[in-house]
Parts: C-alpha cells; structure tokens; sequence
C-alpha cells in the first residue's frame, strides 16, 4: 500500500515537473517563433534595428556660396579648416602592423606639440585621460581646431598612428575690412551651420547656404564596411554664387583712402558711395565706422549709413534745386540777385548766405550756384518756381521714397514742408532729411541726361555646379525728371563749382579729368534740444561729384562728420583727399582717356639733320631744341651722330655727336643703350660686364681710340647711398605693401 | 570729145612702172624695218646692252642691303627682262625682319627694291650673346651678335617664350620716342607676379612695373620724369597710381599721374 502511495507520489510529481518543463519550453519556444515570425520585439522591428546599428550615416554639408565682386574676384567664401583627433581604442587596430591607434604617447606627443603650439605634456595629459576613460577618440581643445591646410599637410607627413582630422569650414573674407555693410557677415550658429547675420550674407541666405546632403552605408563594429554595404548618397547642393556690382580695387582704394582719413582727421562718422551714372551699379560704397567680418566682435554701428540714416545733406541738395528751376522755366543765369541774407516777411526768419550773411553784392544766379548762395537758392524756391512747383520736383526726383536698392535696412528720409521757413531751407538741404543714397539717385538724373536710374548691388546670380545664371540684374531706369538740355546745363553750372573763378569746389578737381559737382556743409542739428550745433568741425562736409563732365563714367558721394581739423584746415580737406584719390585712379584703372591736359604733357622732337655740320652749328641746333648732346673729341665737324634724322627724340636722351678728331669721352654713369650707340659710331669692340649704369671704363677719358681699342664697361645698380639703405627701408616696405593692393597685376 | 577722152596706153605705162616701183621699195623698207628691228631686239636682249646695271635697296635699316640683293637673287649680269617681279617680292618677304616689299624696272638698267623692315624692339640676351626680337614676336636666332647695336633696349632674362612675346607686344605697341629712352629690360618674376619688369632708363631711372598694360603706363613716363626735381635719383613706379621712390631722401614725390 504505501508502496503504491509512493509510487502513485512519484508519479504525480513528474507530471507536474513535466507540466513545468513543457510550459516553460512552450513559453520560450513560442517566444522565439513569435520572434521568429513577427520580426518584432516591443514593437521595434528587429531587421530595421539591426540595420540602424550596421548603417553608419554622415550629413554632406553644402557649401556655401561664394560672394564675387563684378570681375569675379572673391569677397566672401567658405574656407576650410581641420579638427585634429588622436584615437586612443587599441580595438580599432586590427592590422599589428598598421596601427590605427596610438602607440607611443611619448613621441606622438612630442612631435605634434610644436604644431599645435601647446606644452607636451598636455598632448600626453589629454591621450592618457583618454585612455584612463575609455575614451576612443581625444581631442585638444582649442589649439587643435582651426588648423590650416598646411599644417594639415605637415602633420600627415609626420604619419603618426592614430591621428586624424576631421573638416569644418569657416566663412573667410579675404579682403578684411571691405564693403562690409554691404556683404555683412556670416557665422556658425548653435547647430554648427553657417548663417548669414547681416548685410548680403543675410538678405541671400536662402541662395548662399544650399542644401545638405547626407551619405550612408553599413559597417561591422570595427568600422569596416561590409561588402553589400547598401550605400545611400545624397549629395549635398552646394549654394549659389552672388556676383555683387562691386569692384573690388575701387573698393579697396575707398578703403585705404578712407582708413586714412580716419586716422588723421577721427571724423564721427563717414559715407561714400562710388557708382556707375549711367547704369545705377554701385562700384565701391564704405561707411565708417566699419567692422572686419573675419572677427565681428566689436560692432560699433549696426546701420548701412550710406541707406539707413538720413542726414541734412547741405549745399549738395542744390543741384535738383536749380534742375527743377530750369527744367520748369523759371531760370536765366544772367538774371540777379542781392545776396547776403533774404528776408520774405517779419514772421518768417532771415535766410543768410555762408559767409555770415555777408553775400558778395549783387551777383547772377549762375554765380550765385557757384558760390554756393544759400539766398540764391532760397529766392529760386519762393519766388521764381513757387514752393509747390519745388515740391512736386522733389517727388519727381524720388526724394521721398526710398531708393529700392536691393540691400536690407534702407530707410527713407523726410521732407519737412510745413512751414515757410522749412520750404526755404528745403532749397538749399537743411531741414529735410535724404539718405546719400537717395541723393545719388537725384543725381543720376542729372550725370545721365535726365534719366534716373535706380541704384543696384547685385549684378547676378550664379550656379557654381553648372555655370548657370540664375537671375541677371540689368540697369532699371526710374523716371525722367527733368530733359536732356537741362541735365546738360545743370552740368555746366556743376563744372564751374569746380573750375570756375568764384568755384567752391576748386579743391575736388582731378589732374586729367574735368569733374562736374557740388559742395556741402550741412549744419547738424542739436541732438540735445532746438537749433543747430555750433563750431567750425561741427558740420557734415560732403561734396558729389561725377568724371569725366561731358560723359561721366564715375559718380562719388562722399560724406564726412564732425572731422578734427587743423586751425588752418579746411573742413572740405578729409573729403576732397577721399574723392581725389578714389576717383583719380579708379578712372586710370577703369582706362578711362582723360579729357584735360594736364599742363605737363611732354613732347618729342624731331631729330635735326646735324652730320657734317660745325660743332659750334650743331651745338647750337641742339640746345634751340631743347636736347642734350655729348660730344665726342674735340674736332671742328660733326662726323656721325647716333640718332638719325627724323626720328623723335624725347627729352632726356642722350645725344652722342662723333667730331672729326674723336677720343674716349667721360661714359661714368651711361647706361647700356648709350655705351653700345658710342661703340657703334666709333667703331669700338665693347665688353659690357653687369647690369645698370657704368660705374667704370677701361679707357679713360681723353685717351686716343683706333680700331683695336678695346673698352671694358662694367655696370651697376644707381647708387644707393650705403648709410641709407636701413633708414629707407622699412617705410618703403609699408608703401610697397600698400602700392600692391593697388597694384591690378598682384591679384 | 571723144577723142580727147581716148588716153593711149603708152602714155600711161611710165607713171604704172613708177608706181610699181614706188611700191616694191615701200615694202621693201618696211621688211627691212622689221628686220632691223627684230635684229637690234635679238641684239639688246643677247649682250649687256638688257643687263641689269644697278640695284637700288630703299628703306632697310636692319637688312644689309647685300643681303637683300643676295636674297632677291638679283645679279648685274642677269637680263632685266627675266627678272619675275612677284617672285622677288615673295623671296624677300620670306626673310623674318621683312613686312612688305615693292620691286620695280627702272628702264633701261636699274632695279628698285623699296622695303619696309618691321622694328627690332630688343635684344634677347641669351648665352652670352644678344638676339633681336622683332616687333612680331620673332627672334632672330640666326643673327646672333656679339655686341648688340643700340637701335632697341636689351631684354635679360627672358627665357620664357610666352613672356618674351608679350614684351614685344608690349614694346610694339610703345611709342618709338619712348622705346628709346629705355636702355634694359629685365624680367624679375615674383611666386605673386610673374610679370614684373624693372627697366633701367637711359636717363638714369629705374623703372619698376610689369608686362600687362606697360605700354599704355609707359607713356606717362616722360611727363613723370619731367616732374621730378632735377638731379632726384630713384625708382619710378608705375601702375594704378604711379610714384617716385627717390633713393636718397626720406622725401618721396607722390604722383598721382
């Protein structure tokens, strides 16, 4: 019986075990089909998870396009630098004998230290660190990112095991401080991306940034790729290049020009504008205070000043003043005027002229306009056109809206025509408010024969990839304010400010170029209460200006504030060196024929026939021609002479006049050309020895020559005097350095 | 009347015999003519009488004007006749230095060769002699000199075929009164600028500027120079903005020429 219970006890308990065993096998066999069929575990799809963890992936970032000036130069564009690593994981070594790790701590540390300009010891720190945190990859903070091409290059060639680098771009403006409202700036983001701030960097961010790409493929876990390793590129569009109006040596001698005026006269601020009349393409345009976009830091002004502040520009407002009165008929140039102050009635205020209300008498309207007569102005306005007929040619000339130019941030100034006095000093720029711009833009009307053109920045849009031209900006005219002949006499009365006896401008003018263009000296108003600010550097001097007259090529604003002058300076001084300088030799860069002589013209003359005449005769001939003439010996006749007949002889060269009894003349510092034309007329069997001007002869002077003389010549550099050289060199250096910027051929 | 209208035949034989005769020696002058003629022709053209006597070479500067005759293939004892005029003139423009010719007969004895010679603008110095460089761009190997005259500026250091043309292009296009103020033309190319030219003038100057444009900045030179203080020494520079860097002052003439 109790064998039977046991027997019947055993029984029961393998079942049960049996029952446990099939459950739990069921459980975890059913698991592993369910696994097995359904591909899924938590909802996660197995084979999707497993090819997220094989697929390594990397974005392709784009880059970004390229800002060019109009020939095409580079302004601004992404400039690729290099993170360095050291990979410190022994497991990413797989080859013994090709590491792919760092070995020895100690030499690596070693060599690279000298590269990264750090102390060795924290090369060896920052890898043992790694190590020690089982790190695979180390970096070295600052020293080690924004590493160049070159050292790039050096470090490679070191070929250490381990090291690495990986590649960033930065947005780099190879001109520095340039234009630099106009292109702005870009920089990285929190994301890493490169992104536009201000200027062109910020109104084409959509174009310049492109799109990224992105490359994947798959890896087992040491990195390798596997052989189907399924690889998915997309490749990244690269940005649009944006070609600006912009040329890039005007710009840069406004630059210089205006760097310059900086240091000496520290105005409050500047404006100049540099551009194409005819077409409205705006060639070089600078403010200052300015930035350096490589290092924007110290932003002193956020504004465009040239479009964003409208200033009370002054006398420079009076060329649309006396347009408007021509052009509606209400102008004789011969017609005068009392000048000196204006006085309409007892309510409204007296109108003075410039120098205290002096005035200069009575004097024509035509000079009144050369001599800036705020009277003058003021009489053309109130009583000749009437203030409504002004008003409607301020409009007519788009002094009230903004200019339209293709760059963010323009603001419109404001023309204040309520009161009788403010209709007044509307005439002659005070009171109202324009931006340069938008005087610019008046005065393309009057450089183009009546036609205004709208200014503009972007000359086209480029597809780097394909060459493509996305978009090509073409000149917009914007109205005709005033006729042909008008413009045409307006530039008549502009050339006399320059030219002209009574001329205020006489300081802008150009060797070479005629310029038509007017002078101002606004008043600024007191930032602190009513009236005006007072003192003589308390003004804005600006002066607009266009070359050649008859058919300009070049028109310049240029706008300087509050300038810290000399007792004996004239305000118009930091101006007329910017205008002078940027114009005069953009228009001999741009080949431009200067249409003035330039008092100085240097003639040939025709060389005289002088063989076979007297000494005293030839010597004669010669000097009536203004020409120098060496003669050979002591002879009576002429015999033979190194230049013939007819030809043109310049100034300077050098006459050699063979008499009939010659002998060896006196040849210290004859160049080459002289010394083998005197050989050949005496028939004479030369060694020239060096380069430059003789600085010694074999056969000296006086000595009788046959034909087996023999004369050793030997040549050498001018004279530097020897003490001198040190002294000389370093401020040469500074000018040549800056000579080459302007320099077409350095670039 | 009828009888005075009869005229005998022996009345008029006489005046028949004399106008046949009168006829026979008409003809026969005229043969004889004819004879002569073709006789003094066979005569000109077989003795010296058709010989070229003289040769006259107008306008070459360059060319010795033995070479040209020798070139043309003309010689004192050749026919003038013989002589095809077009095929001289394509033998001499053959000749590198030669732009255009003209060959004419002057009857009875004499030719005239009036050539026009391009300009030589320099003398390549190359192993240690001189070659003239023609304003084409063309050097002149065969003429190798020794000594080279002191018609054109002497070009050192042009190895460069592409440089050197560009020079005489340059040189070319530079006044003939201007060219001859300049004595050397060196070539001294930077990693920067490979076209940076520095000039020893005659009058004492050094020149510093480069290939591009230099015909067109060297015009200006004469007035620069006639700006400068007499007796100044120094390098002038020309480019955007040329200036005179005096060597022995601190002072330095800006030029904005």
């Amino acid at each position: 019986m109790m064998k039977k219970m046991k027997h019947k006890h055993t029984h029961v308990m393998s079942g049960i075990f049996i029952l446990i065993f099939a459950f739990v096998f069921m459980l975890i066999g059913g698991r592993f089909l369910y696994i097995q069929a359904s591909g899924t575990v938590n909802d996660v799809s197995l084979s999707e998870w497993a090819q997220k963890i094989r697929t390594a992936s990397y974005p392709l970032s784009a880059e970004r396009g390229k800002i060019l000036d109009h020939n095409g130069l580079t302004l601004a564009y992404d400039h690729p630098t290099f993170t360095i690593y050291a990979t410190v994981d022994e497991a990413y070594t797989v080859n013994e004998k090709e590491p792919k790790h760092v070995v020895d701590v100690e030499t690596t540390a070693e060599k690279l230290a000298p590269f990264l300009d750090v102390e060795k010891s924290y090369i060896v720190e920052r890898i043992q660190w790694g190590i020690d945190n089982e790190k695979t990859q180390v970096e070295f903070g600052s020293n080690g990112k924004q590493l160049s091409q070159q050292t790039k290059k050096d470090i490679e060639a070191l070929s250490l095991p381990g090291i690495g680098f990986t590649k960033q771009a930065i947005r780099n403006y190879p001109n520095g401080m340039f234009a630099s409202r106009i292109i702005g700036f870009a920089q990285k983001d929190e994301s890493g991306d490169i992104k536009g701030i201000t200027g062109m960097e910020k109104q084409m961010e959509d174009l310049l940034k492109g799109e990224a790409g992105h490359i994947s493929y798959e890896r087992d876990r040491y990195g390798a790729k596997l052989l189907d390793p399924n690889e998915v590129i997309q490749k990244p569009q690269d940005g649009q290049d944006v070609y600006l109006t912009l040329d890039q040596k005007i710009q840069i001698l406004l630059e210089d020009s205006m760097s310059q005026v900086d240091e000496t006269y520290e105005p409050e601020r500047m404006t100049a504008i540099v551009m194409n009349p005819k077409t409205g393409e705006i060639l070089a345009m600078s403010n200052r205070p300015s930035f350096n976009p490589n290092n924007p830091d110290q932003i002193e002004n956020w504004y465009n000043d040239a479009i964003s502040t409208p200033i009370e520009p002054g006398s420079t407002l009076k060329m649309v003043t006396w347009a408007a009165a021509i052009e509606s008929g209400n102008y004789n140039g011969a017609d005068t005027f009392k000048s000196g102050t204006y006085k309409v009635s007892d309510l409204i205020d007296t109108v003075h002229d410039h120098n205290a209300g002096k005035g200069w008498g009575t004097i024509s309207f035509d000079e009144g306009f050369e001599r800036s007569s705020n009277v003058a102005a003021s009489k053309l306005v109130w009583e000749n056109m009437g203030p409504d007929i002004f008003l409607d040619y301020l409009h007519a000339f788009d002094l009230d809206k903004k200019t339209n130019i293709d760059l963010p941030g323009e603001v419109a100034g404001k023309i204040v025509y309520r009161w009788p006095y403010e209709k007044l000093t509307a005439a002659f720029g005070q009171g109202s408010t324009y931006t340069p711009m938008q005087i610019m833009k008046a005065a393309t009307a009057i450089a183009n024969d009546g036609q205004m053109m709208t200014p503009y920045v972007i000359s086209k849009i480029v597809n780097p990839a394909t060459g493509d031209v996305v978009q090509q900006n073409e000149p917009k005219k914007a109205g005709q304010p005033i006729s042909k002949e008008t413009a045409q006499q307006v530039m008549g009365l502009l050339e006399n400010v320059v030219s002209g006896d009574h001329g205020t401008g006489k300081s802008f003018a150009l060797k070479g170029y005629s310029v038509a263009g007017k002078t101002g000296t606004a008043q600024i108003a007191n930032p602190d209460g009513p009236g005006h600010l007072y003192g003589r550097e308390n003004h804005i001097f600006s002066f607009l200006g266009m070359a050649p007259k008859d058919d300009p090529s070049l028109m310049m604003f240029v706008m300087v504030k509050q300038p810290k002058l000399e007792p004996h300076e004239y305000g118009s001084l930091p101006v007329s060196f910017i205008f002078k300088n940027v114009m005069e030799n953009s228009l001999h860069y741009l080949d431009i024929e200067p249409d003035k002589e330039t008092g100085n013209e240097i003639s040939a003359v025709e060389m005289p026939e002088l063989v076979d005449q007297s000494v005293e005769r030839a010597r004669q001939i010669i000097t009536d021609k203004g020409l120098e003439a060496v003669f050979v010996g002591n002879g009576k006749t002429v015999k033979g002479v190194n230049i013939t007949k007819g030809t043109l002889v310049m100034p300077g060269q050098r006459l050699i006049l063979l008499t009939d009894i010659p002998e060896m003349p006196d040849i210290i510092g004859w160049s080459k050309r002289d010394v083998l034309q005197l050989a050949e007329l005496m028939e004479l069997e030369v060694e020239i020895k060096g380069n430059g001007y003789v600085h010694k002869q074999s056969v000296s002077e006086g000595d009788q020559i046959d034909q087996n003389t023999r004369l050793v010549a030997e040549f050498a550099e001018p004279e530097k005097p020897a003490t001198e050289i040190e002294e000389t060199d370093a401020p040469d250096a500074t000018n040549e350095a800056s000579q080459n910027e302007l320099d077409e051929e350095a670039s | 009347m009828s009888k005075k209208n009869i005229v005998s035949i022996e009345d008029r034989i006489p005046k028949l015999k004399q106008a046949r005769k009168k006829k026979a020696n008409r003809r026969l002058i005229t043969y004889l003519t004819i004879f002569f003629l073709l006789v003094s022709v066979v005569v000109y053209l077989q003795t010296p009488l058709s010989h070229i006597k003289t040769i006259h070479v107008r306008g070459h500067n360059q060319v010795a004007q033995s070479s040209i005759i020798q070139l043309s293939g003309l010689s004192t004892d050749m026919n003038i006749w013989s002589v095809d005029l077009t095929d001289v003139e394509n033998t001499i423009t053959d000749k590198p230095e030669i732009r255009s010719v003209k060959v004419e007969r002057e009857l009875p004895w004499t030719i005239n060769i009036q050539i026009d010679e391009f300009d030589r603008v320099g003398y390549v110095h190359q192993d240690k002699s001189y070659i003239p460089l023609l304003e084409t761009g063309e050097l002149l190997s065969k003429e190798k000199l020794k000594q080279p005259h002191g018609d054109a500026p002497l070009l050192i250091g042009f190895r460069d075929s592409d440089v050197r043309y560009n020079m005489s292009q340059q040189l070319k296009e530079l006044p003939a009164s201007i060219r001859h103020l300049i004595s050397e033309i060196h070539w001294t190319p930077e990693p920067d600028n490979k076209n940076k030219l520095r000039l020893y003038m005659i009058d004492g100057f050094v020149v510093e500027g480069t290939i591009r444009n230099f015909s067109d900045r060297m015009k200006v030179y004469p007035s620069i120079v006639s700006q400068l203080a007499p007796g100044s020494k120094g390098i002038v520079h020309i480019g955007v903005g040329a200036y005179f860097e005096a060597y022995d002052q601190e002072l330095k003439d800006e030029l904005e020429e």
